[in-house]
């Protein structure tokens, strides 16, 4: 049996580094580490230019809500924390550190002693704080900030392993590779959550892993795995929630409201490994890939490695890129230079020539095919939406439910028009976030 | 159930020490594994000296997504060219090189406008996407082989200029051009109403022996059922416009857009089941209900319009209920003319209608959004953890909500569109019974003059008889053969002159044809009435996207606009007062149309207006011109 939603569309998959094991990159010779990601402020530095720091040590340190603190992921020397720019364009602080090769752990990374029976859930959402885990996705939500709002409310926890977006396998190869990681840091979020019962939503195109799984916790009755029909977007929280429950979330409701809290597999496995080895985040798997890629593959990659590093060690390119993609092609943001740092977000390094470039032709006109309003997961009009925040009606644009657009890119990537759609929406999106909050 | 839950937790707690130490194993067993990559490993050294490409300095920012589906409007439109083309080609090879040759006309026109369109416009030249061909072959195949070459070519500069190139370019056109062009065209009924049978091999050059044949339709209309096999029907051995005679032909082209998910099933099959259904129970003649929904169902344009000209993309609906519905709203019109109207053929009229109430039913059928009130409802009850036991229950307890997803569901939108559909049909259905009214009113009128016209024996002699009062006549004298008069006047106006000896034909032919025209009358008045309403919401709008950059755009639809209103008027009211010769208001249509001023207009106005009134002073008629007497504010 295999769980599905209405809407969404079948991509063509790119499965070129389906099959490749994992590699652990060998440190680089300096990393960046940028000190925030998306929400919340950014962390408070603690170490000064010209210190020498070790791998796992914190760097910077949370001054507020929604930030994360920070970890050496290599170790060295401090020679820089300045502005730079991340993935996303934003100018944020980074601690640059000069790798020494020495690959010194620093004496903080220690096992937690404890054992899980007996830890309180607080002291479970600390550890996972001081590793500084964030959401292993996109948008890198703080894990612990997660939790906190979750305990009590969530009775059910969906881990997320259905990577739906062409190119990536990252997610997949984890959970093939290393699924008793992920089963381990299932059980710490059950007694951190105390909850019942967690599901493992796997993709059908990745079922040897969900035969690996199914091995692994056998008899047990609280986490089994559901599979999912292999489509986009799969992997998005809210079609993920009604594919498994059949409960449909509106735009301004979170998933706690119907009791279920989504972790991605690898923020589950990181929160394994700082359990149990008392290792902070400072390394994440990353897919490279790209028709511009030589060997494209899965990759254990420091935090803070530039892309051109990260893609120099998957064998450099073989075509001239137009564009480098941090993330998955339908919502990955398009950098606009190679050593952009990768950040705990980092779901995948996309390098594609000309060939990726989408056939236009003509000008960009919605020829009113249906294509978007038949695929689109939040079942909108995105073409009537778009028109409108073409036209600047954004008040039109919000009655027709702009505001539960996902911003997932089906409608772009369906319409033979070529018209910018979710571009168009994501605009519309803000530009109404803004109207509200001045009417607040 | 919790207690039990509540002992296995540390059970399980107890066995992460375990897999614990597995986990450890698995890491160590790890590196054996990798035996593959270690060797790719031995290979990254010599890679950076292959490598021939460094990183440019910068790369393309572009937002998300960045892969696209290789559908573009190209690919579209090409499609739906491979669909139409057996059809066409069998056009051709049924009536000639003449058929081949409007085609061609037709579509070198199309192009040629909408390159001219956009230059002068300057708007980037989008011929490369193929969708003038589109309506230029659309165009072509709705008009019979017969049409002086003229015709496809004021057609396509209707189609193009006027009703896709001002309203804002491809997508935001408001109706279906090829169809728009065609009723234009079938104001001038002596081109339109000539039909050949097929294998009537016509010369290129304008043809001046046709053997005119009735078509399926007319035959229909008057009662019986067209004298032709079932076999013929389907194959398109019937006589008909170019492209509609072929039903499997066309049939085998919506099939190829369905596989290649051009079009849905949604609005063919509602037209065509629409018009089935009723014309199953309620059969117009007095034999087999199933032969005549058969040949109601194959004969006429029904099925090039079903599948080449309801699925149009920009002026349908983009929802799947939406163009169900639309589908629907076709068929019942059709019916209504069919049925009850005076001209054979409704299909046009019914799409075009249709075509103002799209941006409605859109509206209507919106989608539910996800987690909108009504779904939430019904998921209420799913609940996951309740059943917390096993995994295959847990699914079983999923999956049993899965296939209560409803396909329709129905809500205060699809009611009120059903009731705007109804209102519409219920205009049609008083505006059909109205004319009827009016026109059995006179035909009982013992007039002998009248009747030997309708007779069929008499007519050889009349015609000619008839013809050379007509020409020469005065308004008043012909005021009396008001209703039946556009047979003289097809005679008078016929490039196709018609043989003394053959004149058998007219009686089939043009009893229909007269009527076409006639219908179009309160048709025409009801459709621009219906459109003033839809259409100045919508043309406001169609405005607002050409965006404020473009000035000379936003001036020019209101001109059109104006124009295709008097364009519309001018139509209805030259077929409501036959008095107007038609080489008098089509010339004059023409020239307000290319010219666009105002002044033109309204002196057409004028002129129509004093016709009226001598008109009027007729006892008999002035049912009829009150009628468009009333009718007119509602257009003005
Ligand atoms: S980007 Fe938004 S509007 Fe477009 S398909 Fe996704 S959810 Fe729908
Ligand atoms: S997919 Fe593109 S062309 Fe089709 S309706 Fe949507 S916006 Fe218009």
């Amino acid at each position: 049996m295999t769980y599905t939603f209405g809407g969404g569309i079948r991509l063509e998959e790119h499965k070129n580094t389906r099959d490749k094991w994992v590699e652990t990159m060998p440190a680089p010779k300096t990393v960046s580490i940028p000190l925030c990601r998306h929400a919340g402020a950014p962390a408070e530095p603690t170490v000064k230019v010209g210190d020498a720091v070790k791998i796992g040590q914190c760097i910077a340190d949370t001054n507020g809500t929604l930030s994360c603190p920070v970890h050496a992921s290599v170790s060295g020397k401090v020679i820089a924390i300045e502005e730079r720019t991340t993935p996303t364009g934003e100018t944020v602080p980074h601690v640059v550190i000069e790798n020494d090769m020495e690959d010194a752990l620093h004496s903080d990374v220690q096992p937690f002693e404890k054992p899980l029976s007996d830890t309180e859930p607080e002291e479970i959402v600390d550890i996972i704080k001081n590793a500084g885990i964030t959401g292993m996705d996109a948008a890198s939500f703080p894990t612990h900030e997660k939790l906190r709002a979750a305990i009590g409310k969530a009775d059910k926890i969906i881990i997320n392993c259905a990577q739906c977006e062409p190119f990536l396998h990252a997610d997949h190869r984890l959970t093939l590779e290393n699924p008793a990681s992920v089963i381990n840091g299932i059980k710490i979020l059950i007694k951190a959550l105390d909850v019942h019962k967690a599901y493992i939503a796997i993709g059908d195109d990745n079922a040897a892993a969900a035969r690996k799984i199914k091995k692994l916790i056998r008899g047990s009755r609280m986490i089994s795995v559901c599979m999912l029909k292999s489509k986009y977007p799969m992997g998005d929280e809210r079609t993920l929630i009604c594919s498994l429950t059949g409960r449909e979330l509106p735009s301004e409701k979170s998933p706690l409201d119907v009791g279920c809290i989504v972790f991605n597999v690898q923020t589950c496995v990181a929160i394994y490994n700082a359990f149990a080895h008392g290792m902070p985040l400072v390394k994440r798997i990353v897919t490279v890939s790209g028709d511009a890629v030589k060997k494209p593959k899965n990759v254990l990659v420091p935090i803070g490695t530039s892309f051109s590093d990260v893609i120099d060690f998957a064998g450099g390119l073989k075509r001239e890129p137009t564009k480098i993609i941090e993330g998955g092609p339908m919502t990955g943001q398009a950098v606009s230079h190679s050593n952009t740092p990768v950040t705990k977000g980092t779901t995948a390094i996309l390098a594609l020539s000309r060939r990726f470039e989408a056939p236009v032709g003509t000008p960009a006109a919605c020829i009113r095919c249906g294509r978007c309003v038949k695929s689109c997961p939040m079942h909108l009009m995105p073409n009537y939406i778009a028109g409108f925040a073409r036209k600047g009606e954004v008040a039109k644009a919000e009655r027709f439910g702009a505001m539960a657009c996902i911003e997932c890119g089906v409608c772009s990537y369906v319409c033979p028009g070529r018209v910018e759609i979710t571009n168009c929406i994501k605009t519309a999106k803000a530009e109404i976030k803004k109207l509200t909050e001045t009417e607040e | 159930m919790n207690d039990s839950l509540k002992n296995e937790l540390p059970a399980e707690d107890e066995t992460l020490g375990d897999t614990d130490s597995s986990i450890e194993s698995e890491t160590v067993s790890e590196p054996q594994e990798e035996s593959i990559p270690a060797e790719t490993d031995t290979e990254t050294p010599n890679a950076p000296r292959e490598k021939t490409f460094s990183f440019p300095e910068r790369f393309t920012v572009s937002p998300a997504p960045h892969i696209r589906t290789s559908t573009t409007t190209r690919t579209i439109m090409t499609d739906v060219i491979i669909a139409l083309l057996p059809a066409f080609i069998f056009g051709v090879y049924a009536f000639g090189l003449r058929a081949l040759m409007i085609g061609i006309v037709s579509v070198t026109s199309a192009v040629f406008f909408q390159a001219l369109t956009e230059l002068i416009l300057r708007r980037p030249v989008t011929i490369s996407d193929f969708s003038a061909v589109v309506t230029g072959l659309l165009l072509a195949m709705s008009l019979p082989p017969t049409v002086p070459i003229w015709m496809p070519i004021v057609g396509a500069f209707f189609a193009i200029v006027v009703v896709k190139g001002l309203f804002g370019g491809i997508g935001k056109n408001i109706v279906n051009p090829a169809l728009a062009a065609r009723l234009l065209l079938l104001s001038w009924p002596s081109g339109m109403g000539t039909f050949v049978s097929a294998g009537s091999r016509l010369s290129t050059i304008a043809s001046a022996d046709v053997v005119a044949a009735a078509t399926p339709l007319s035959s229909l209309k008057e009662g019986v059922l067209p004298d032709i096999t079932l076999w013929d029907l389907v194959f398109g051995n019937v006589s008909g416009c170019i492209g509609e005679i072929s039903s499997v032909l066309l049939i085998a082209g919506g099939v190829y857009l369905l596989v290649r998910r051009v079009i849905t099933w949604h609005t063919p099959v509602a037209f065509l089941a629409t018009i089935a259904v009723i014309s199953l129970f309620f059969p117009q003649t007095a034999s087999g209900s199933i032969n005549f929904m058969l040949a109601e169902l194959f004969s006429g344009g029904l099925i090039l319009a079903a599948i080449f000209m309801a699925t149009d993309y920009a002026t349908t609906p983009v929802t799947s209920m939406g163009r169900f519905v639309f589908g629907i709203g076709c068929g019942l019109i059709t019916v209504c003319i069919r049925f009850f109207g005076r001209a054979p053929e409704g299909v046009t009229i019914a799409i075009l209608t249709m075509n103002l109430l799209v941006y409605v039913i859109d509206r209507l059928t919106m989608p539910v959004r996800f987690g909108g009130k009504n779904r939430e409802k019904t998921k209420k009850t799913a609940e996951i953890s309740q059943k917390a036991t096993d995994e295959s229950p847990a699914e079983s307890a999923i999956s049993s909500e899965q296939p209560k997803k409803k396909v329709f569901v129905f809500d205060n939108r699809l009611l009120s569109t059903l009731i705007c559909a109804a209102v519409i049909l219920l205009l049609y259905a008083v505006s059909c019974f109205a004319g009827d009214r009016i026109h059995d009113n006179t035909v009982t009128d013992p007039d002998p003059a009248e009747t030997n016209i309708i007779t069929n024996e008499i007519l050889p002699e009349e015609t000619t008889e008839t013809t050379t009062p007509e020409t020469t006549a005065s308004p008043e004298t012909s005021n009396d053969y008001s209703h039946i008069q556009p047979i003289d006047r097809t005679n008078t106006d016929n490039p196709v002159q018609i043989i003394p000896g053959e004149t058998v034909y007219v009686t089939e032919t043009e009893a229909p044809i007269e009527s076409t025209e006639a219908e179009e009358t309160s048709e025409t008045s009801e459709t621009s009435e219906t459109a003033e309403t839809s259409e100045t919401a919508e043309t406001s709008e169609t405005e607002e996207t050409t965006g404020p950059a473009e000035t000379t755009e936003t001036e020019e639809p209101e001109e059109t606009e104006e124009s295709d209103d008097t364009d519309e008027q001018e139509e209805s009211e030259e077929t409501a007062d036959p008095e107007e010769t038609t080489e008098e208001v089509p010339a004059e249509t023409e020239t307000t149309t290319e010219s666009e001023r105002p002044e033109e207009t309204e002196e057409t106005t004028e002129t129509e207006e004093t016709t009226e009134a001598e008109e009027s002073e007729e006892p008999e008629e002035t049912t009829e011109a009150e009628e468009t007497a009333s009718s007119e504010p509602a257009i003005l």
